[in-house]
C-alpha cells in the first residue's frame, strides 16, 4: 500500500553566501546529519506498524518521507505502486487524503487562531467536501468520534487540555477518512493516565475503519502491546522488523534485547543488558553497524561492513552479522538467556 | 529490587522531615501544595511520583528554597537535620545548597551554564563550597569527573555543555550534585529528558553513587517503571496532595488513582497477557477547579457522595502505609 524503497534523508545546514559561491562552483558540500540511512519498509493494509527507536535514530524522518512531508533524497516512496515524486497535481490531493500525519505535540500544531470547528472543517474546505451545512455536521460528528463535547468546536486550541489537544488532533486527521494514519509520537507528551485513553481511541478507529496505522515511538513496552509488526531503527538504519507472535520469542538484535531490558528497568541490572555509550553521531556515523560501537556480540566485521538488512523467517527481518542465516549457531535449539514473552498464550 | 542501603535504625532523628507543607500563588486561593509531610532517614531512598501539575516539582524547589517568584510557603515546615529550613536566615541556607543537599534538574542543558566549562563548572563548587585551591579543584573534579563515567575526563574538563549529549551533560549534572558529598540528594525528573537505555545507565548511576556516599535521595518522577527498581518507599501525590505514602513499592498499590495509574501504564514486555490499556477517564483537575472533597473524586471508579463533599485524611492502615481514601479505611 505504502512503500519506501532504500530511502535516505540528509538535513544539510544552510550554507550562507560563501557555501552558496561555493556550490556554484561545483563543490558540493559535505556533511550533515545523516537522519535516514538506507531504509526499506513496507505498510500493509489494516496493519498496526510501529517504528521505534531512541531520539536521532530516523523513526520520525522516516514516518515523514512515508508522508511525503519530506522527500527523499535518494530511494523512493510509493503509495499504491506509483512514486510520490512523479504523482500528478489530482493524484497528489488523493494521496495526501488518504494518508494523513499526526503530530507529536498537538500544541504546536493545531493553528492557535482557528477554532476546534475551522480546524476540523479546514480539510473538508480544501478537498471540496460537502457544503457549509454538512461540513458542520461532519465536525459535530468527529469531535463526538473522539470523545470531545460538540460545544467544543467553539473552542480555540489553548482551552483545550493536552490530552484533549490530542483527541482534536486526531479528530483532525480522520477528517478525510484516510486510509492510512500515521501518528507521530501520539502519547508521548500526554501524562501516563491520559496517554492510555489516547492509544485505546487510535486503536479502536483503526479497527472501526480498517486504517493501517503507522504509531512512531520510542517506548517499546508500549509499541509492543499494540502493534502487528514492529519495526525497530537505531542511527537512521532498520535493525529489525518482527511480526507480533515472533516478539520476544526468538534470538532478538542485540540493540533490541537491551531496549527490552531498558522496558524492564527492574531487570536490567541483573541481567548485565545496561548498555554501555551512546547512540551514534549523525552527523559522522560509523562505517559498520551503527550498533557495533556498543553491542556486547560485536566481532571484527561488524565494524567494518554494515550488515545487510534480510529476511530469514517469513515476515521477520534482521540486520546482524551474529543473527539470521549467516549466524554461525541457529539460535531456535536452546532457550534464550533472556526470555522476554514467557506468556502461556 | 531491594533498596541500595538497610534504612537506619528507627531511633536516628530524620535526615528530612516535611510537616505540613502548603504552597500558594500570590494571588490565587489554590493551593499547588496542600498540607504535604514527607519524611526521610539517612540513606534513604524515597520516590516521589505525581503527574504534571501534581505539585512533586514544586516540592523539590521549596526544599531548595527555589521556589519560583509568586510562589509562597503559606505553611509548614521543613527541617533537614535538625535544622529548620524556612527560619533559616538565607546565607545559611545557601551554604547548604551544593553542599548539605545537591539537587539534580531535569533538563540537563539549562541546569548547565553554556559560556562557562564543564571543569570550571565543577571546580568552582570544590572551590567556593569547600575552599580547595584552584589546583585542588580541578584534580577533584577531574576524579568526579571519571567517576560519573566521562570517557574522557581531561577533555571534558575544558568542553562546554553543547558539546556533550544529553546523557553525558546528566552525569555533569549528577556529579556537581554529588561532588561534596551531600547527605540529601533531591532529583527532579533526573531521566525524562533521556532516551529509555541512557536513562537506565544514569539510573544505575544514581543509585551506585548515593549508595557509596550514603546519601538520602529524593527522587521525583512521572515514570513509575523507573522507580520500580530504586525505591520501595514510594509517595504518590495528585493535585498537590499525598493520596498513599507507601513503604513497599508500587507492586500492589491501594489507592485508587495509584491503582488507576498502574493498569494504565504499558505492561512489563513479559509479563504481558495481551491486555489492553486501561485508562483513567478524564483528566487531572486544573488551578481553578475548586474541589472541596477528594481532587481524584471525579475520575473515580470507587467514588461515594461524601469524597465530592469533604476531603479524606491520609490515614495510616498498617505499618509503612498511608492512604488518603474513605473506601480503604478499613483493610
Amino acid at each position: 500500500m505504502l512503500e519506501a524503497r532504500n530511502v535516505f534523508k540528509t538535513f544539510r545546514p544552510s550554507l550562507g553566501i560563501a557555501g552558496e559561491i561555493r556550490k556554484l562552483f561545483g563543490r558540493a558540500p559535505q556533511g550533515g546529519t545523516q537522519a535516514v540511512r538506507g531504509v526499506s519498509l513496507q505498510v500493509f493494509p489494516r496493519e498496526i506498524l510501529g517504528i521505534v527507536g531512541e531520539s536521532g535514530s530516523g523513526k520520525s524522518t522516516l514516518g515523514r518521507l512515508f508522508s511525503s512531508l519530506l522527500l527523499p533524497e535518494r530511494g523512493e516512496v510509493l503509495f499504491e505502486g506509483k512514486n510520490l515524486q512523479e504523482l500528478t497535481k489530482a493524484e497528489k490531493l488523493l494521496f495526501r487524503r488518504k494518508v494523513q500525519f499526526m503530530f507529536q505535540d498537538p500544541a504546536s500544531s493545531l493553528n492557535p487562531r482557528l477554532t476546534a470547528g475551522r480546524t476540523l472543517a479546514e480539510g473538508l474546505v480544501i478537498h471540496k467536501i460537502g457544503n457549509r451545512a454538512s461540513r458542520q455536521k461532519r465536525v459535530l460528528e468527529l469531535l463526538g468520534e473522539v470523545g470531545l463535547d460538540p460545544s467544543f468546536a467553539r473552542r480555540y486550541p489553548h482551552q483545550f487540555s493536552g490530552g484533549q489537544r490530542q483527541r482534536l488532533s486526531l479528530a483532525r486527521a480522520l477528517s478525510l477518512n484516510p486510509e492510512i494514519l500515521i501518528a507521530d509520537e501520539p502519547a508521548s507528551a500526554l501524562d501516563v493516565s491520559v496517554q492510555a485513553q489516547i492509544v485505546n481511541l487510535l486503536l479502536e478507529e483503526q479497527k472501526v475503519r480498517g486504517l493501517a496505522l503507522v504509531i512512531i515511538s520510542h517506548d517499546l513496552a508500549l509499541v509492543s502491546l499494540i502493534a502487528t509488526r514492529v519495526a525497530i531503527m537505531y542511527g537512521g538504519l532498520l535493525m529489525e522488523l518482527i511480526p507480533q507472535d515472533l516478539l520476544g520469542h526468538i534470538n532478538h538484535h542485540p540493540y533490541v534485547k537491551a531496549l527490552w531490558a531498558s522496558a524492564e528497568s527492574s531487570l536490567a541490572k541483573e541481567q548485565n543488558l545496561i548498555l554501555e555509550g551512546e547512540p551514534p553521531d549523525p552527523e559522522n556515523p560509523p562505517p559498520g553497524c551503527p550498533f557495533a560501537p556498543r553491542c556486547p556480540e560485536a566481532q571484527l566485521i561488524c565494524q567494518e561492513s554494515s550488515p545487510p538488512f534480510k529476511e530469514d523467517i517469513p515476515g521477520h527481518s534482521v540486520a546482524c552479522f551474529s543473527r539470521g542465516e549467516s549466524a554461525p549457531a541457529p539460535p531456535e535449539a536452546s532457550p534464550q538467556p533472556l526470555t522476554l514473552g514467557n506468556q502461556s498464550r | 529490587m531491594t533498596p541500595p542501603l538497610d534504612p537506619s535504625s528507627p531511633s536516628t532523628p530524620p535526615l528530612l522531615e516535611i510537616a505540613n507543607l502548603s504552597v500558594a500563588f500570590s494571588q490565587g486561593r489554590h493551593l499547588p501544595i496542600r498540607d504535604l509531610s514527607l519524611a526521610l532517614k539517612a540513606g534513604e531512598v524515597a520516590g516521589l511520583v505525581g503527574e504534571s501539575g501534581s505539585g512533586k516539582s514544586l516540592t523539590a524547589f521549596s526544599l531548595m528554597g527555589l521556589l519560583p517568584h509568586g510562589a509562597k510557603i503559606r505553611g509548614g515546615k521543613i527541617s533537614f537535620e535538625g535544622l529548620n529550613l524556612l527560619a533559616l536566615d538565607p546565607q545559611k541556607r545557601r551554604s547548604l545548597c551544593g553542599s548539605a543537599m545537591g539537587m539534580i534538574f531535569q533538563e540537563p542543558l539549562s541546569a548547565l551554564n553554556p559560556v562557562i566549562t564543564i571543569g570550571e563548572q565543577v571546580a568552582e563548587i570544590f572551590r567556593y563550597k569547600a575552599g580547595k585551591t584552584r589546583q585542588e579543584a580541578k584534580e577533584l573534579s577531574l576524579s568526579l569527573l571519571s567517576q560519573v563515567g566521562l570517557p574522557n575526563p581531561k577533555a571534558a574538563f575544558k568542553s562546554y555543555p553543547h558539546r556533550f549529549s544529553g546523557g553525558m551533560r546528566q552525569r555533569v549534572v549528577i556529579a556537581m550534585a554529588l561532588a561534596l558529598n551531600p547527605a540529601l540528594v533531591v532529583a527532579d525528573e533526573p531521566t525524562t529528558a533521556l532516551d529509555p537505555t541512557i536513562a537506565l545507565q544514569i539510573i544505575n548511576l544514581l543509585r551506585d553513587l548515593t549508595a557509596a556516599r550514603n546519601s538520602g535521595v529524593l527522587f521525583i518522577t512521572h515514570n513509575l517503571r523507573i522507580l520500580e527498581g530504586f525505591a520501595r518507599k514510594v509517595f504518590v501525590m495528585y493535585a498537590g496532595l499525598i493520596l498513599e505514602e507507601t513503604e513497599r513499592g508500587l507492586k500492589s498499590p491501594v489507592h485508587p488513582y495509584t491503582q488507576g495509574l498502574v493498569r494504565a501504564l504499558p505492561p512489563n514486555p513479559s509479563e504481558r497477557s495481551g491486555r489492553a490499556l486501561i485508562p483513567i477517564p478524564g483528566g487531572a483537575p486544573g488551578p481553578s477547579d475548586d474541589l472541596p472533597g477528594c481532587p481524584f473524586a471525579p475520575r473515580c471508579p470507587e467514588r461515594e457522595e461524601r469524597c465530592a463533599l469533604s476531603l479524606p485524611p491520609l490515614k495510616t492502615l498498617r505499618e509503612g502505609l498511608k492512604v488518603r481514601c474513605f473506601r480503604r479505611e478499613t483493610c
